[in-house]
């Protein structure tokens, strides 16, 4: 009950203010259109990249074509719409993966601590010890070019984020009063990971994973652009701006309008997470609130 | 007083084990996941007897533990392979070019640490307000902005459009003939002072304004609101709130008491976006042909040139841990708190 | 406590800025004079008194880095320098078909054309200063046989190199060739000092030892290549000779600039005088600025699809006609070139002797899909087919994209692949050994190394060039016509193309490989290059001839 109303409040402050709002609102028409872009555009064969026109070729942006159309005349709204759904692919692929790989061993090396623990931590910070990306680029330059090698590349630079903040969270709960009782009254270790220490660690990385989504895109689309991602003609958003590039003296808009729907999802995606830090905030909160005239 | 020596060798030695671990991690993933290594390192058009050379320069007919002793030898050592693409050795190609990059980064952050600290005073002081709001929102879209786009649309903008600056290369080739401008330190901008080249200085400022721009945004982002965070902190602070009620002048509390402690957070949140800004400036120095190890790097990944691919990941990653651990024992010397 | 560290390491910070600007200062103020006009990496004999402004300097972008500079290997992107530092004993300009004498004023051979003898120009020396004579003639062209690298192969048919006297040589040949057209080959064909130490390591090292008309003075590979004009070169001296202008540039640069839309904006800004590459599609633009010239040439180079003929099921010669058909060649040609190339008849390019315009294949998708279900397919292949191309490259991008496309209106799926030219030739490689672990399809270029029909017909097609025929194609009557056909070339040329012609019948017929497009080149150049036309030479892929260039600047 405590906890239904305080999630009602974040919510609800969220809703509140027009930017929150907005960033929310970006987020789920993302994942709308990630999910039924394939229905939904307008020039399919453009969009797969199954068809070409010489009479269409670099139209600037009109009502047929609102983003113009590629050197291959085909429809850049088309493609880019379709690129959501890729990158929804990506992003979703990245971060499960990588929660798949961090919370086994974040949760392993906090419960059980000791010297397992301590060899798995220091195998994470040796991951983290590579800036972001880097680690990714070698990966995805070794595994070599495709959708799911880039998948795997990023997410393997990526776990080790969720390794460290489910360590954190495990070792907090492992020293709450129920832990203890519970282990006092002798259930096993797994039914005491799984019934207590999971549920209770994993809500704040499952937010800040869904959050990091944004990131996700960012880098898998940076990767594609200097050319260890995606292979063409799958439309994803970082290969799009690259293949804009070739002619962006001429048609300024092939390379434009991909790279706005990469900053418009990942600003959605951050300023939500921003939104989210501020109202777990309490100091913070308090004040948002007053300001809002919200009664607590 | 306040200054540990223990402290500095203790993080001294860290470091060297945190490079440990990189080149560990860098040795399974070129040595142990690529089914025949040999043939990424000899590359193209390689003959049998060229194929077998690089299995004894990787000592793949060596136990793996061998191995990475004899990897890390190589490694101190800086044979670092030879490039496919350039067929000169890998080691002296990368030197040759991080002096571009360094000269690129320092300006870029100088520009961000200047510009980031003044936003966040103004967003700290104006709390709440409508220019909060929107300095928060530019720093968010900052943060969140593909930085190849970026640079894309900075050229095409600013250099061909407006035409107001030139939009690619280091230097003009012409003003350095005419002048003759020879690099010293390979920093042009402090190379052309020395040789008291005007010429060449302006060029050079000229062009590395706008990549350093592009690459600026997200350090800039990160200190500007780190710089308000701990501004608002340090306003609600006790002591602060009683200088306050004090009727002490804001500009006096302002710059005595509170811009001094946002230096230490403002420094470390840089140093934690060196790594993305190094890695940003892969994609920047591509688009502006800005000829330094991001350039380079890019270049070798166009062509698959695995041997410079990885002397570039390796080289910028030590940098990385470098950069952090000055960042921390600057830290520790201006607040000893920090050391736990 | 800790104001006092903070205080330490401002005083620290400010000692170490006063520290270095002292330092700049008194550097600065010891010099002995504003070091501005020192010229250091270009060597002019006296620096101080040439004002280095009437210098005439001209930036050429060239998109790939320089290779290798030793000119007997060489067989790569370094043709483009050498060209201007080396001279080999003739010229051959294709569109006039003639042969511009180069270091052989004159040359003959016997009826049998077996024994072919040239008679050498006088007065010529090379950049270290030795007098060029038929030494370096024999001297050269041993090493360049004797390494047996790079484009060596054009001297097969030599058998000896006699010396008559210093200004005549002769060659022996071991069967009938047209050793005119090897001698002006664009690769291998150099003449160099025999003085010089002529090692590997020493021409990498930068050194060059040529007689052309500009001298290697800085080489930075992967950078930028400075020229410098050769003052004692034959050829400023002798008015009349069509390869030099009085107003030469005296400074060429080859400045590295790996892509086409930077060069267009570097030559737009001024900032370069040549781009090798722009975008296409902007070419009208360009064409209509009255500070640029845009030149527009044919070239040899051309793009072939090779398809993997051992592979099923394109071992079935229906199906590698349907897919002839199925590839929309004129839609290619104007969406990946915007219409600056031709499209190709036969894997020999428009301009070349060897050439004919009988070997179009019709785009007809009713007739693929026909012939695909006499085949035995008659709702298209159940395997997708991998296609691979060089990564970078976007005409290949675009070309592989549109034939993925249409191949697929008639059940072919087509899986594009890039990758580095490294990589996929060395997947290619494999299928000698093992065709079903090879790629199905290879986009492919291909320029010749001398001007002859039978350097695309062998290297492509013949089965003993194991590096090149990626089509994996054997075919005994068509590898003796064109042996027959190149023994011929020296003696009787009709005699040549009839067989040539044959030749090409049968690859038109079993389809081992589908040309796409003849390239049309495109040098876009400041307006004030005079004879920028001049300067480009489709033998000669990529060079800038400066030496005939007319700065008016």
């Amino acid at each position: 009950m405590e906890k239904f109303k305080q999630q009602k409040i974040i919510l609800s402050l969220i809703i509140r203010k027009p930017i929150s709002f907005l960033s929310l609102i970006i987020v789920l028409g993302f994942i709308v259109v990630g999910l039924t872009a394939p229905i939904l555009v307008p020039y399919p064969e453009d969009a797969w990249g199954l068809t070409y026109n010489v009479e269409k070729r670099f139209q600037p942006p009109s009502i047929e074509h609102p983003f113009g159309t590629d050197a291959l005349g085909r429809d850049v709204f088309s493609r880019i719409l379709l690129g959501s759904s890729f990158s929804l692919m990506i992003a979703v692929g990245v971060i499960g993966l990588a929660l798949f790989i961090g919370i086994p061993i974040g949760v392993i090396a906090g419960y059980y601590g000791g010297r397992v623990g301590t060899l798995l931590m220091r195998i994470t910070d040796m991951f983290l010890a590579f800036p972001p990306l880097l680690l990714a680029i070698v990966l995805a330059a070794t595994l070599g070019r495709g959708l799911l090698n880039l998948i795997i590349a990023l997410a393997i630079s990526w776990w080790p984020w969720y390794a460290r903040l489910v360590y954190v969270q495990t070792n907090t709960v492992k020293n709450m009063p129920y832990v203890d009782a519970a282990k006092i009254a002798g259930l096993p270790n797994i039914k005491i990971i799984s019934k207590h220490v999971i549920p209770n660690a994993l809500t704040p990385t499952i937010v800040q994973a869904a959050l990091d989504m944004g990131s996700a895109i960012l880098e898998a689309a940076g990767l594609s652009f200097i050319g260890v991602g995606v292979k063409p003609p799958t439309p994803e958003w970082g290969l799009l701006v690259s293949e804009g590039w070739q002619s962006i003296n001429y048609a300024w808009w092939i390379a434009f309008f991909p790279g706005l729907a990469i900053l418009i999802t990942v600003v959605g995606f951050n300023l939500l997470a921003d939104a989210f830090r501020e109202s777990a905030d309490p100091r913070l909160r308090r004040t948002i609130l007053m300001r809002l005239g919200v009664k607590q | 007083m306040p200054f540990s020596r223990e402290y500095i060798v203790k993080r001294l030695i860290l470091l060297v084990f945190v490079v440990l671990g990189v080149l560990f991690i860098t040795f399974i993933i070129t040595r142990l996941i690529p089914a025949r290594p040999e043939l990424l390192w000899a590359g193209p058009h390689a003959t049998i007897e060229q194929i077998e050379k690089a299995r004894k320069q990787l000592h793949l007919d060596k136990p793996v533990y061998v191995q990475f002793f004899l990897y890390l030898q190589d490694f101190i050592m800086g044979n670092w392979g030879i490039s496919w693409r350039t067929k000169s050795p890998v080691f002296t190609d990368v030197l040759s070019t991080l002096t571009a990059t360094l000269e690129l980064v320092i300006v870029a952050f100088f520009i961000a640490f200047i510009v980031g600290v003044l936003t966040g005073v103004i967003a700290a002081l104006k709390k709440y307000s409508w220019i909060d709001d929107f300095i928060r929102i530019v720093t968010v879209i900052g943060a969140s902005i593909p930085v190849f786009w970026l640079a894309l649309i900075v050229q095409l903008v600013f250099g061909n459009w407006l035409g107001i600056l030139p939009s690619a290369k280091r230097v003009d080739e012409w003003i350095v003939i005419v002048t003759g401008f020879k690099p010293i330190t390979g920093f042009y901008l402090i190379d052309s002072i020395i040789q008291g080249n005007l010429a060449v200085f302006v060029d050079a400022l000229k062009r590395i304004i706008l990549p350093a721009l592009v690459l600026s945004t997200y350090p800039f982002c990160l200190s500007a609101r780190m710089t308000r965070a701990v501004m608002i902190e340090v306003f609600s602070e006790q002591h602060v709130k009683s200088l306050i009620a004090w009727g002490l002048p804001e500009r006096t509390i302002l710059f005595k008491y509170s811009l001094k402690n946002t230096i230490v957070p403002v420094i470390a949140s840089l140093g934690l976006s060196f790594g993305y800004t190094i890695v940003g400036a892969f994609m920047v120095e591509l688009v502006f042909v800005w000829p330094g190890i991001g350039f380079y790097a890019a270049m070798s990944l166009l062509s698959f040139d695995y041997p410079a691919v990885i002397g570039c990941v390796i080289t910028v990653a030590i940098f990385y841990c470098i950069i952090n651990t000055v960042v921390d024992l600057i830290h520790s010397i201006i607040d000893p708190r920090v050391r736990l | 406590m800790y104001k006092k560290a903070l205080s330490k390491v401002l005083v620290a910070i400010i000692i170490i800025v006063i520290a270095v600007v002292l330092g700049v200062g008194l550097y600065y103020v010891s010099l002995p004079t504003p070091p501005t006009v020192t010229p250091t990496t270009i060597t002019t004999p006296t620096p101080s008194q040439t004002p280095s402004v009437t210098k005439k300097l001209v930036i050429y972008a060239s998109l790939s880095e320089m290779t290798t500079a030793d000119p007997s290997t060489e067989f790569s992107n370094s043709i483009l320098w050498l060209c201007l530092v080396y001279e080999p004993l003739l010229w051959y300009d294709p569109l006039e078909n003639k042969f511009i004498p180069a270091l052989a004023e004159r040359w003959e051979s016997s009826k049998d054309g077996t024994v072919w003898t040239f008679y050498l120009r006088k007065g010529v020396v090379f950049h270290d200063g030795t007098p060029f004579t038929a030494e370096a003639v024999k001297k050269s062209i041993e090493r360049t046989i004797e390494l047996g690298q790079g484009a060596a192969f054009i001297w097969d048919p030599v058998e000896k190199i006699e010396i008559v006297d210093d200004y005549t040589v002769t060659f022996i040949l071991k069967y009938p060739a047209a050793l005119d057209s090897i001698a002006a080959s664009s690769y291998g064909a150099w003449i160099f000092s025999p003085r010089t130490p002529n090692t590997p390591e020493w021409f990498n090292q930068g050194n060059d030892a040529g007689s052309g008309p500009y001298k290697l003075v800085k080489w930075d590979p992967e950078n930028e290549v400075i020229l410098e004009k050769f003052e004692d070169w034959w050829g400023w001296k002798l008015p009349s000779y069509e390869m030099a202008s009085p107003k030469a540039p005296d400074i060429f640069i080859v400045k590295i600039v790996k892509d086409a839309v930077t060069q267009e904006r570097l030559v737009v800004a001024g900032e370069i005088d040549i781009a090798e590459y722009i975008p296409l599609e902007d070419v009208d633009r360009l064409k209509a600025d009255p500070n640029l010239k845009v030149v527009i040439k044919p070239s040899f180079q051309n793009l072939l699809m090779l398809i993997n003929t051992k592979k099923p099921p394109l071992d079935n010669v229906l199906v590698r006609r349907a897919i002839a058909h199925a590839i929309p060649y004129e839609d290619i040609v104007k969406i990946a070139r915007s219409g600056l190339a031709k499209v190709a008849s036969g894997p020999v390019p428009t301009g070349m002797p060897g050439h004919f315009e009988d070997f179009r294949y019709r785009y007809d998708l009713e007739e693929a899909r026909r012939l695909l279900a006499e085949a035995g397919y008659p709702t298209g292949l159940d395997k997708t087919l991998v296609l691979v191309y060089t990564a970078g490259d976007v005409y290949e991008q675009r070309t592989s994209e549109l034939i993925a496309a249409s191949l697929s209106k008639i059940g072919i799926k087509v899986d594009i692949r890039p990758m580095s030219w490294e990589e996929q030739w060395a997947l290619a490689q494999s299928g000698w050994e093992n065709p079903e672990m090879a790629q199905d399809l290879f986009i492919f270029y291909w320029w010749p190394t001398y001007i002859t029909p039978f350097d695309f017909l062998y290297n492509m097609f013949h089965s003993g060039s194991k590096a090149f025929n990626l089509c994996y194609y054997e075919n005994p009557e068509f590898e003796r016509l064109i042996e027959e056909a190149v023994s011929l070339e020296g003696v009787d040329k009709s005699k040549a193309l009839e067989l040539y012609y044959k030749a090409q019948k049968i690859l038109y017929e079993d389809v081992p490989a589908v040309p796409l497009w003849d390239m049309i080149e495109v040098r876009v150049g400041r307006a004030y290059l005079g004879n920028l036309e001049k300067a480009v030479n489709p033998a000669y892929p990529t060079v800038i001839f400066a030496q005939v260039l007319s700065v008016e600047k």
